[in-house]
């Protein structure tokens, strides 16, 4: 580490113009990543051809700042509005939510401030010191690792199925079925498309998740509007208790570092490494009955975890030349546009950029705590406004979203329809979360299990010679008994308070 | 309104079972892989193997469990009900309006009716955000991200 360099780097970072491009970016990641329908990755991609003619601090300063903004501002919406606004926020909503319907919205959102803040440092930090060596075990990673990996995710189900192992169960099958929809990922054959070529690459992922969380959450509250009371939600604070971010450290610190390993796998991302997050955090706390009533650490663990991911996307990239996630792949077209090379050679030849890139990644983190802590009062306002308001226009905003991925009415028709199911699942105790989980690992799943077959000619024993792959489903074994036996003394503890309310009434 | 839920358990865990028969009998409509070891019915199958056991499973839990639960019905005359459909209705009828008439008629529209729906009785405000965000919304779109959204009757206005 050539740590005048490194020092070097940040004088490069803090000039007026650089900084100007790091705060854009911010400012529109944090809302990119708020509203649902639009990504980080959709932002990154629509600002890349601005930054042909700009030097490569001022480039890499902006995507990185959307890049960072964008992990963020996903758990503004699935806090306020049950939606998360990317996939990296979808295991935010579990606590989130329910945290802003009992009035703690400013204490959610300043947790979630701060937790990604924590965890995008804690990511960067170990980017910056342990890059090369993380890299070298992300190598390791063939396809057999990578199911194992979606096996070791979908474990997690087990966990986020709430009261009913069996029905969560049934909400990721059905979640898995839908990705078999769409072409065959090995041969090409068009499967249960019925004929529209709209589902030829397969139930689009964004109109799918607004309709499950967003559309049929505004059915639910049109159907309920009547009973809900008004939130009230005052913004008396920008920054977490003292108490509830000590609380909390620990699950930062371990969900950060799960994030960054998780975001130095290629091909794995936030969207994985909230759930694994959040899920470990349920296991270690001391009251997991709690987790999805809304409390605080189930909106830390996520958090930490999909900002800390955005510093582990980025070692595969510059060390390796892979990219980590769909936002640094289109990073790297940044870079090769700039007459940069990601990979080995680049530490070389190129350490002084290397190193802009660290403290690009280092400074996006405290600028969008400022743009979290300057917006945080507007944030918290929008749950007081009046229901019947807010329901139209998130609404309105959702089937925009759905539009606006492939400019197609079919998506809006597939986001309402999702809605439906949505709704109805949820009547009848079905959890959502799973099919969410589902979405995101199906397709890796079900191509690395293929190509491990194939390529082993059909003997799938050959897993269990991997070591990795063997860690990685003692893990998910782990988990699934976890959970299973976490449930039951919890069941076991609301049957006996149940009982106690019953004999003192 | 509530209801216990053993019969509204025991039809979805009929109607998992019916789902993972219907992929289980598609996939003999794929064709058969003569290259590859797994063919394109693998991973559908294995799935919908999936689904009815943990059909199953539910349906066996809920037969032989003590505690039930309790569900909220979907009565249609329930005025809650009501709503959910008329919104829906709505909502559909959005859908297919969206292109052919436009994103900022059909939306001022909507806004306006679910507010009636919800019981908003503020004319002016209701007026005022049908109007305001639909428009807004249109233009941060095309000005910003650079997405057009449909423009329907108001083309000789908006092209």
């Amino acid at each position: 580490m050539d740590f005048p360099l490194f020092l070097e780097s940040f004088g490069n970072i803090f000039q007026l113009d650089v900084m100007l491009m790091i705060f854009v970016g911010c400012l529109g990641g944090t809302i990119l990543g708020a509203l649902p329908g639009l990504t980080a990755t959709m932002g990154v991609a629509l600002l890349i051809p601005f930054t042909f003619g700009m030097p490569l601090a001022n480039s890499i300063g902006m995507l990185l700042g959307i890049y960072c903004g964008g992990m963020y501002g996903g758990s503004i919406s699935a806090i306020l509005i049950r939606t998360p606004g990317t996939p990296s926020a979808a295991a935010t909503v579990l606590d989130g939510y329910p945290m802003g319907q009992k009035g703690e919205a400013n204490r959610a959102l300043t947790m979630g401030l701060w937790a990604s803040v924590s965890g995008g440092i804690i990511g960067t930090l170990v980017m910056i010191f342990l890059s090369p060596q993380i890299s070298k075990m992300a190598l390791k990673f063939s396809t057999a690792e990578f199911f194992c990996l979606a096996i070791f995710g979908l474990s997690i189900i087990v966990s986020i199925s709430g009261n009913s192992i069996a029905k969560g169960l049934m909400s990721a099958f059905f979640g898995l079925l839908l990705c078999t929809i769409g072409s065959d990922p090995i041969s090409g054959f068009p499967r249960f498309i019925f004929g529209r070529m709209e589902l030829y690459e397969g139930p689009p992922f964004i109109p799918t998740l607004i309709g499950l969380f967003a559309i049929s959450e505004v059915l639910s509250g049109v159907e309920k509007i009547v009973k809900s009371h008004k939130i009230e939600s005052k913004v008396t604070r920008v920054t977490p208790t003292l108490k509830d971010y000590i609380f909390c450290l620990p699950t930062i610190i371990k969900s950060g570092l799960i994030g960054c390993f998780i975001g130095a796998i290629p091909g794995a991302g936030g969207d994985i490494a909230c759930f694994v997050a959040y899920s470990e955090a349920k296991r270690s706390s001391k009251h997991p009955e709690k987790f999805g009533t809304g409390i605080i650490e189930g909106i830390a663990a996520p958090e930490a975890a999909n900002n800390g991911c955005a510093g582990g996307a980025m070692i595969p990239l510059l060390s390796l030349g892979v990219p980590g996630d769909s936002v640094t792949s289109i990073i790297l077209g940044a870079f090769i546009m700039q007459g940069l090379q990601p990979g080995p050679l680049m530490y070389l030849e190129h350490l002084g950029d290397v190193y802009n890139v660290f403290s690009a990644m280092f400074v996006a983190q405290f600028v969008v705590l400022i743009i979290g802590m300057l917006g945080m009062r507007f944030f918290a306002k929008i749950i007081s406004v009046d229901k019947n308001i807010l329901l139209p226009c998130i609404m309105i905003l959702s089937l925009v979203g759905s539009y606006s991925m492939r400019n197609n009415i079919f998506d809006v028709g597939l986001a309402v329809a999702f809605g439906v199911v949505g709704y109805l699942f949820q009547k009848y105790h079905f959890p959502l979360s799973p099919i969410l989980l589902a979405l995101i690992l199906g397709p890796m799943a079900e191509s690395n299990l293929r190509r491990t077959l194939v390529i082993s000619d059909g003997n799938p024993f050959v897993i269990f010679t991997r070591p990795i792959c063997v860690v990685l489903l003692i893990l998910a074994l782990g988990s699934i008994f976890a959970a299973f036996f976490n449930q039951r003394k919890i069941n076991r503890r609301l049957q006996e308070n149940e009982e106690a309310g019953a004999a003192d009434a | 309104m509530k209801t216990k839920g053993v019969l509204a358990n025991i039809v979805c865990g009929v109607l998992g079972l019916a789902l993972s028969a219907y992929v289980w009998i598609s996939t003999y409509s794929f064709p058969v892989d003569k290259i590859s070891v797994v063919g394109s019915d693998y991973f559908p199958r294995l799935l919908a193997f999936g689904l009815a056991a943990s059909s199953l499973t539910m349906l066996v839990t809920t037969i032989v469990s003590k505690r039930e639960e309790i569900f909220e019905t979907l009565n249609p005359k329930d005025p809650g009900i009501q709503r959910a459909i008329i919104c829906l209705l709505s909502t559909i009828l959005y859908v297919a309006l969206l292109k052919p008439v436009g994103f900022i008629p059909v939306s001022i529209l909507y806004l306006f009716g679910i507010m009636v729906l919800l019981k908003k009785r503020n004319w002016i405000v209701m007026a005022v955000l049908s109007a305001v965000l639909p428009i807004g919304v249109y233009l941060a779109f095309l000005e910003l991200l650079g997405i057009s959204l449909p423009v329907g009757i108001l083309s000789f206005i908006l092209y």
